[in-house]
């Protein structure tokens, strides 16, 4: 896979963390009640992080390291 | 069965083998097997994040408030996923620059200033000290708590014990012991230390392993599982309330402690030191960027649980939150668990001490006590000589001067404050770092005055809004202070600045904090100009990626030092070993010869200036090389040239005109070789045009006298004899030409057979006399002949040198006036050979034809002879004859006074001629 569209696989994904952990979100998930014995808050932001860290590791595994001498074409 | 005893060395034993593994992988890495280049070790590096604070203060934050805690851990996680493209950026800079620290950074980016350097480290020192405080806090506070086993006293009850009882200040001593070993073993221009690396790596598995147990042991042994423990919560009011967050308030405080966090985990100094400085390969970083936060996600997995089960053990109020880590063990009397549970927590303290410690007293030595020392002429540092150990006393007293103030803080305010409250002053100070360095990393106008301006009130802001009230709060400072404003002053009142009310302290702290940092920063930024430095390194920092490589393009240094002045400076510094192998290497690099390096060029100024600011930091660096370069830095004017954006269009303007410079030359070269070839081509087709003329004239007599002969079959018997006679002379005649022109391609493409042998001049010149005179006698033309009796033998082929004679001698029958002409041979011994002399009394050559006569058809006189007699070839094969022998032919004439032809031909031997004249 391209710099350029790794780049921006992980701009789009830290955005989706981002509202992922905006209080307005969380508020939908902010009610006192256990799903599968466990608080739905808990369940939804220990959740919503794996999800945001596997999504993560699956955009940098697709990327390849171009070779040494060419990784610089990209702005950073 | 916990004595006291067992719990001191079950420490010391850890710290133990903490020394065994740096030493180890020191000893590695110094036999070039080092086991630190590995992404994993390098995420684990980095989960030096994880403090005593995430061991103990995140269950106590859950306790109180539940999910508050999570966002130190979220914000980084954000970060990681940006890692990609600021760390990226971050380390290309920080290696093309060779950074050490945090203060390095900012002081390079805006013009290698001292001045920002020094306040950056300041700063530093001081939002640090309540962190380790913190961490000393946390190791003491469970060690006391491990003490009472079995009973729980909270540390808080417990006797506080003498001065020498003090744990944390053992703790503070071993911890400093540890960062001097391993983290000021040497000086080195990468400021690398593997050993630490290593250390801290396996304390980051030693504090995920005992939270992890800790974690499993309470949920799963004294509970039943999560659901358990959260249906057993849900059923008491108190508890069930910590499964939501309260209200708008704990929003904006959600939103500042993730802000905070992202802050931290890029510009907390330990941070900057393992992710940056000790980074081995920006590769490392696509794996790290979501193993580190898997790791925050391990390590936190268990603290909901862990906190809701101690608040069900416990009952209300008895037992510290913090401790629960420790205390739920010890309530089951699960002793060695405890003990596993403080190892963490020690071990958790004592990375971020020895990190921190180390990357802060890199930071006081590199970048405000150095330059300041070398200030101060008197003590004329920079011409001393050997500074290893000088610089390497500072480090080591740096690193105890932090741990003494982080154990003071400790010891006279760090009492009244929970954890979390410590660490988060910290990250809030920390925080103020983030528009000088984001800014300097991608705004190429951000000016050293803005920095300074937005640095400066963002600090005075965060110790006024969130310092001086913690003061205040430890009853350093009356709490008037606080409730109603300095002086009572309303709207200054440290936590409602301007009366901007209802936000937690943090947030309100913070915005404050931003308002000043970034509005200066900028606002300054744009009022005030860069200085050339300034302009250079915005640039190579900006635009680090667009670089083919960083510092080799700009050209600072001017002025003349010798290399020997160079090499002497980086020894003092890093030593010689050292600075050899690093000289070494540049020079084989670069395919020169360091024992013949005499004058220094810019460039190895500029590698010397970074090879150093890695020992001494970047501001350092330039002085001490300024003072071995003797010549002033480059003028305004110059700097501009090289630096503005500008330069690259130049310098690519100036490699096209270089190029469009050996083009043109390359051109003229090929027109003028086309213009050869256009002049070789058009005497080929006049050569061609004149043989076809010479062939065809004789052919067309031949044909005209056969056709007469053909048609006439009565024509008189002398009439036919003399058509005859005529025929066979044109044949002769084309027979003639044709041989010429053969022989004449033969000899010009070097294929002409040549009998070269020693030949009696006189004897050839007798034949060629005898072989033209009947022509004479033809002609009526007298020739007189005067032969020495002895002439020297020449080198030659005797048939090609008759046939130059014969054309000679017929030449000067053909043009002396019949009757009345005079041919005269004569032979003179000459230096280089003999010269053979035929003149005649013939209407003479023009001067200007004089050469022309030796070039191929072409023939003078016409305009006075008529028809041409000949070919016009002879005179041509003549001359290449007598240069293939390496002698000369040419005609000395006056117009009118008839010519004389010249024959130099050499001699056989180079004696000839001595032999000769006697």
């Amino acid at each position: 896979m391209r710099n350029a569209v790794t780049g921006d696989r992980l701009i789009a994904l830290f955005l989706l963390g981002v509202l992922l952990f905006t209080p307005p979100m969380m508020a939908i998930f902010n009610i006192e009640t256990l799903v599968f014995g466990i608080p739905l808050l808990f369940l939804y932001l220990f959740g919503g992080w794996v999800l945001l860290v596997a999504l993560l590791a699956f955009v940098l595994s697709r990327h390849r390291e171009p070779p040494a001498d060419s990784a610089h074409d990209e702005g950073g | 069965m916990l004595q006291p005893g067992v719990i001191v060395a079950a420490a010391f034993g850890y710290l133990c083998l903490l020394f065994a593994i740096a030493y180890w992988a020191d000893k590695r890495a110094d036999t070039g097997r080092g086991i630190v280049t590995s992404p994993y070790v390098y995420a684990l590096s980095i989960a030096v994040y994880c403090t005593a604070w995430t061991f103990y203060g995140s269950v106590g934050r859950a306790a109180a408030s539940g999910v508050d805690f999570l966002p130190i851990y979220l914000g980084p996680t954000l970060v990681a996923i940006l890692w990609w493209h600021l760390m990226r950026k971050m380390l290309r800079i920080s290696k093309s620059n060779r950074i050490t620290s945090i203060a390095d950074f900012v002081a390079s980016r805006y013009g290698k200033s001292q001045l920002l350097g020094g306040l950056v480290t300041i700063i530093a020192v001081i939002v640090i000290m309540p962190y380790i405080a913190l961490q000393l806090k946390g190791v003491s506070a469970s060690f006391n708590v491990l003490l009472n086993y079995p009973e729980i006293v909270m540390p808080a009850d417990a006797d506080p014990g003498s001065i020498f009882g003090d744990t944390a200040l053992y703790v503070a001593a071993l911890m400093a012991a540890f960062a001097m070993l391993y983290g000021t073993r040497h000086i080195d221009a990468t400021e690398r230390h593997e050993g630490m690396v290593a250390a801290i790596a396996f304390e980051s598995i030693v504090k995920l392993v005992a939270f992890l147990c800790v974690g499993l042991y309470v949920t799963f042994v004294m509970f039943d599982g999560f659901g358990d423990i959260f249906r057993q919560a849900a059923m008491r009011a108190d508890l069930s309330k910590l499964f939501v967050m309260q209200g708008v308030a704990d929003h904006g405080e959600w939103l500042t402690l993730t802000v905070l966090s992202m802050a931290a985990i890029l510009f907390l100094p330990r941070q900057f030191q393992v992710s940056v400085v000790e980074n081995i390969d920006e590769r490392h970083l696509d794996k790290a960027a979501w193993l580190f936060p898997l790791y925050l996600i391990a390590i936190n997995i268990f603290v909901l649980p862990i906190a809701i089960a101690g608040l069900l053990v416990f009952p209300p109020g008895t037992v510290d939150g913090d401790t629960f880590v420790l205390t739920l063990p010890m309530s089951e009397r699960a002793g060695g668990l405890a003990l596993l549970a403080f190892i963490g927590g020690l071990s958790a303290a004592t990375g971020m001490v020895i990190v921190e410690s180390i990357a802060l007293s890199t930071m006081l030595c590199n970048d405000l006590i150095m330059p300041i020392l070398l200030r101060i002429r008197w003590l004329g540092l920079t011409e001393r000589g050997d500074l290893t150990r000088l610089v390497i006393a500072i480090r080591r007293g740096s690193i105890a001067l932090v741990l003494l103030l982080g154990y003071l803080y400790f010891h006279f305010i760090g009492g009244s404050y929970a954890l979390v409250s410590i660490g988060l002053l910290s990250f809030a100070a920390v925080a103020q770092f983030a528009p000088a360095i984001i800014g300097g990393m991608y705004w190429k106008g951000a000016t050293r005055a803005g920095a300074l301006a937005g640095l400066s009130a963002g600090f005075l802001m965060w110790v006024y809004t969130l310092l001086l009230p913690s003061f205040a709060r430890s009853g350093w400072l009356p709490m008037g202070f606080l409730d109603n404003g300095p002086l009572g002053i309303e709207l200054l009142k440290p936590y409602a600045l301007l009366g901007l009310s209802g936000f937690d302290n943090l947030s309100h702290a913070l915005f404050w904090c931003m308002v000043a940092n970034v509005g200066l920063y900028i606002g300054v930024s744009m009022i005030t100009r860069q200085s050339p430095t300034e302009r250079i390194q915005a640039t190579r920092f900006v635009e680090v990626f667009q670089q083919p490589d960083a510092g080799d393009r700009t050209r600072l240094w001017r002025g003349s030092t010798s290399f020997a002045d160079l090499y002497a400076l980086v020894v003092r510094f890093i030593g010689k070993r050292r600075a050899d192998q690093s000289f070494g290497t540049y020079a084989a690099r670069r395919g020169l010869n360091l024992a013949r390096l005499t004058r220094a060029d810019a460039e190895l100024v500029h590698f010397t200036e970074r090879l150093l600011a890695g020992a001494i930091g970047a501001a350092s660096a330039r002085v001490m090389v300024a003072s071995a370069v003797k010549g002033e830095n480059v003028g305004l004017d110059e700097v501009m040239k090289i630096l503005d954006e500008a330069s690259q269009v130049i310098e690519y303007s100036r490699q096209l005109e270089e190029k469009s410079r050996a083009l043109e030359a390359a051109s003229t070269e090929l027109r003028a070789a086309n213009i050869r070839l256009q002049e070789i081509d058009r005497l080929k087709d006049d050569f061609m045009t004149t043989v076809t003329h010479e062939l065809r004239t004789p052919l067309t007599s031949i044909r005209s006298f056969s056709e007469i002969l053909h048609d006439n079959a009565n024509l008189a018997p002398e009439q036919r004899t003399e058509f005859l006679a005529i025929i066979i002379k044109e044949s002769e005649r084309l027979t003639r030409l044709i041989n010429q022109v053969l022989d004449l391609a033969r000899i010009e493409a070097g294929r002409f057979d040549w009998q070269m042998r020693r030949i009696s001049v006189r004897e050839l010149l007798l034949d060629a006399l005898a072989a033209t005179r009947q022509l004479f006698k033809d002609r009526d033309v007298v020739l007189d002949a005067d032969l020495p009796a002895e002439l020297p033998d020449v080198l030659a082929d005797r048939d090609q040198l008759m046939q130059v004679f014969i054309n000679l001698l017929s030449n000067a029958a053909k043009f002396s006036p019949a009757g009345s002409g005079k041919v005269g041979v004569a032979v003179a011994l000459r230096g280089e050979g003999v010269e053979i002399r035929v003149s005649d009394n013939g209407p003479g050559i023009a001067r200007e034809h004089q050469q022309v006569i030796f070039e191929k058809f072409r023939q003078v006189g016409d305009t006075l002879s008529g028809k041409p007699q000949g070919s016009g070839l002879g005179l041509a094969i003549c001359r290449r004859i007598i240069e293939h022998f390496g002698g000369r032919i040419w005609v000395e004439s006056e117009p009118g006074g008839g010519a004389t032809f010249a024959v130099l031909v050499p001699y056989a031997e180079p004696d000839s001629r001595l032999a000769a004249a006697s």
